[in-house]
């Protein structure tokens, strides 16, 4: 396997720019995730790095083929996984969609129902209490 | 030959509740004394006047009071309500209290007291 060599990037992939992942087309080829530094990145040829573009919530390929890259307009949405990604072990080939890290969850989901646990109610409408008549009687 | 008694008789207990009990109180327990009803185990309350109470003839004999309904009574305690009573707060009296059917009532929320007989005096037997 050829040597990575360091080439320049081409302009429009900025320092600190997130590197997704490094693949030759393939999906099981994945090396390491590593940000953007400065403008040069080391390659190899044929070899594809997928740089994430957040200002469109994408991703584009870039190839190189030994001498130059290739660029590619943003093709998909991050959180498709053609390439299986994993920023804590990018070695392990594990499935992550970049747009849903944070997960979390409100108390209640929408659609959820809730009913009023106050009895007595609230607002107009009380509870209706159902007193007992009382007698006396008498005795002469 | 029968036993009879004066409707003024009557009257004048049913009168008793009605020109002093000034106030409806929804209470948690039956109350022994006056301090019970007006604080220890009152969950709702409501000012009385005597034109919220009407004397007629019982439903059985002799002579009855009832006390007109109540609604959007606010609720102080939450509690179960148990017991319902008429109180004279100036002279620290417990005129009349009745059951009522057990309801489980929250603070923030109403009560509803419908018309009932607060008392009868029969006739006699």
């Amino acid at each position: 396997m050829p040597e990575r060599k360091e080439k320049a990037l081409p302009k429009h992939i900025q320092a600190g720019q997130a590197v997704l992942a490094r693949h030759a087309g393939k999906k099981d080829t994945i090396e390491f995730a590593e940000t953007v530094l400065h403008g040069k990145m080391a390659f190899r040829q044929g070899e594809v790095v997928r740089f994430e573009d957040p200002s469109v919530a994408a991703y584009f390929d870039i190839a190189f083929n030994g001498t130059e890259f290739s660029t590619k307009e943003p093709t998909r949405t991050v959180g498709e996984d053609e390439i299986n990604f994993d920023p804590e072990d990018p070695r392990q080939n594990e499935t992550i969609d970049p747009l849903t890290r944070i997960t979390g969850r409100a108390g209640i989901e929408s659609g959820t129902t809730v009913h009023q646990h106050l009895s007595g109610g609230v607002g107009s409408g009380g509870k209706a209490l159902e007193p007992h008549d009382a007698d006396s009687g008498s005795e002469a | 030959m029968a036993k009879t008694v004066d409707v003024n008789v009557q009257d004048a207990a049913l009168n008793d509740i009605k020109n002093n009990a000034n106030k409806l109180v929804v209470l948690s327990a039956q109350a022994t004394n006056f301090t019970e009803a007006n604080s220890t185990y009152m969950l709702a309350n409501t000012a009385l006047a005597s034109g919220d109470f009407t004397l007629a003839a019982g439903d059985t004999s002799g002579r009855k009071v009832t006390v007109a309904a109540k609604s959007g009574i606010s609720v102080s305690v939450s509690g179960t309500a148990v017991q319902i009573g008429v109180i004279d707060t100036t002279n620290s009296r417990v005129k009349a209290q009745t059951t009522c059917t057990s309801q489980a009532i929250n603070t923030g929320g109403t009560v509803d007291v419908p018309s009932y007989k607060v008392l009868e005096v029969q006739n006699p037997t």
